[in-house]
């Protein structure tokens, strides 16, 4: 069975094998006779079990590259593996599956529905996999108290903190169990209380439950938290850093002390 | 009932409110996808199809039909009772009730069709977008 193949279960695959594979890709924007050229020839492999971070200027390629790994843009050249198959080749129309099956999303702006509660949110979510009625209640319950917001699970996003928002969103990102987390700036928004809950959310998730977790970042409050920094620039992959060796390991969130049990480091109203 | 015209004007007015009534739905419910474009755009993002997406615009526009007629029925009845003590009786009979709730809802589907096309076209990408 390939790993899209229709019925799940997704195999999560070997360490020693990326869940992220790029080669070559590109990306060029067209608008009439004007060309624009977002990535150039980036190769990457990305890991189960880590924290990778994308950092660099604003138009550097960042959200272009999180775009194309999450197969919402198409690259106009190169390759991309996820789970060891090529996406590159696969139809326009097979792309949802695929986002459906192996990747979960967290936005910027959470981009939770204002009108539903925090479990109704999630329970989209898995609507969306098909999972409906109490089965998917209970699973959306699940995942909140996985994120530490059981007891605010029938508050509307307006009623929530940043930090409980995104950590909502964390929690539908969760929804189909895939093995690769892509944030876009999820801390960007947040103080830095509720920054150091999320990222060492999403640390857990990459740690604990073996996802590849890629996020975009300008948050200088992160580095020490990812496994690999991946600087961009003008659409190329300049540097690579590993944050264990290169940057000093105080962590630049305030009163930072990453806690085995990471739930005590939720904030009540973060 | 084309003896008189009366019949002819009651006809030509049920049809204009056809009309009218595809027009001011489709714009109710395209103005409702556009406050939610971006929403659209998440469901999309998080792999949702674009049959998914008319699912809920088709229930939407369901939705909207019902609760019109059901609202429409409510105000024909006094009005039916009213013309009995008038001069010209008002008919509405069970079949006729049947075939305008599927006549309303074939007209709200109609009316979705406009947005149906809107989020067909939508750019999940947009969703990285401020």
């Amino acid at each position: 069975m390939t790993p899209f193949a229709p019925n799940p279960p997704i195999p999560y695959p070997s360490p020693e094998i990326p869940v992220i594979r790029a080669r070559a890709l590109s990306k060029i924007y067209r608008e009439g006779a004007t060309e624009l050229r977002a990535l150039s020839s980036v190769d990457l492999d990305i890991f189960s079990g880590q924290l990778t971070l994308l950092m660099g200027p604003s138009g550097s390629g960042k959200t272009t590259l999180l775009s194309i790994l999450g197969c919402i843009l198409r690259a106009s050249e190169g390759c991309l593996e996820l789970l060891g198959e090529d996406v590159t080749s696969l139809p326009e129309k097979e792309l949802p599956r695929v986002r459906r099956l192996v990747i979960g999303f967290v936005f910027q702006g959470f981009n939770l529905f204002p009108t539903l509660t925090a479990l109704e949110n999630v329970e989209l979510a898995l609507d969306v996999r098909g999972s409906r009625g109490k089965l998917a209640r209970l699973r959306a319950e699940e995942l909140l108290h996985e994120v530490g917001l059981q007891d605010r699970k029938h508050a509307f996003p307006a009623d929530l903190s940043g930090g409980q928002k995104q950590r909502v969103a964390i929690a539908r990102a969760l929804a189909g169990d895939p093995p690769i987390l892509l944030a876009d700036e999820p801390t960007a928004a947040l103080d830095s209380t509720s920054g150091r809950a999320v990222i060492e959310l999403l640390q857990r998730l990459a740690y604990h439950h073996r996802r590849a977790v890629v996020m975009v970042t300008h948050d200088p409050r992160v580095l020490s938290y990812g496994d690999r920094i991946l600087h961009l620039e003008d659409g190329r992959l300049i540097r690579e850093e590993n944050p264990r060796h290169s940057i000093a390991a105080a962590h630049h969130f305030p009163a930072a002390q990453p806690s085995p049990n990471f739930s005590e480091n939720f904030p009540v109203g973060s | 009932m084309f003896t008189t015209g009366a019949g002819l004007a009651v006809l030509t007015a049920a049809l204009m409110g056809l009309v009218v009534g595809v027009a001011v739905v489709a714009q109710t419910i395209y103005a409702a996808t556009m406050d939610h474009i971006r929403e659209y755009g998440t469901l999309k993002a998080i792999g949702a199809t674009n049959r998914h997406l008319y699912r809920v615009l088709i229930e939407q526009a369901v939705w909207s039909a019902v609760l019109g007629y059901g609202f429409a029925m409510f105000l024909a009845h006094f009005i039916v009772q009213g013309s009995e003590k008038g001069g010209a009786l008002i008919l509405v009979p069970l079949p006729m009730k049947i075939g305008m709730l599927f006549l309303a809802v074939f007209m709200c589907i109609v009316a979705a069709l406009v947005s149906i096309n809107k989020v067909t076209h939508i750019d999940p990408a947009m969703v990285f977008k401020g």
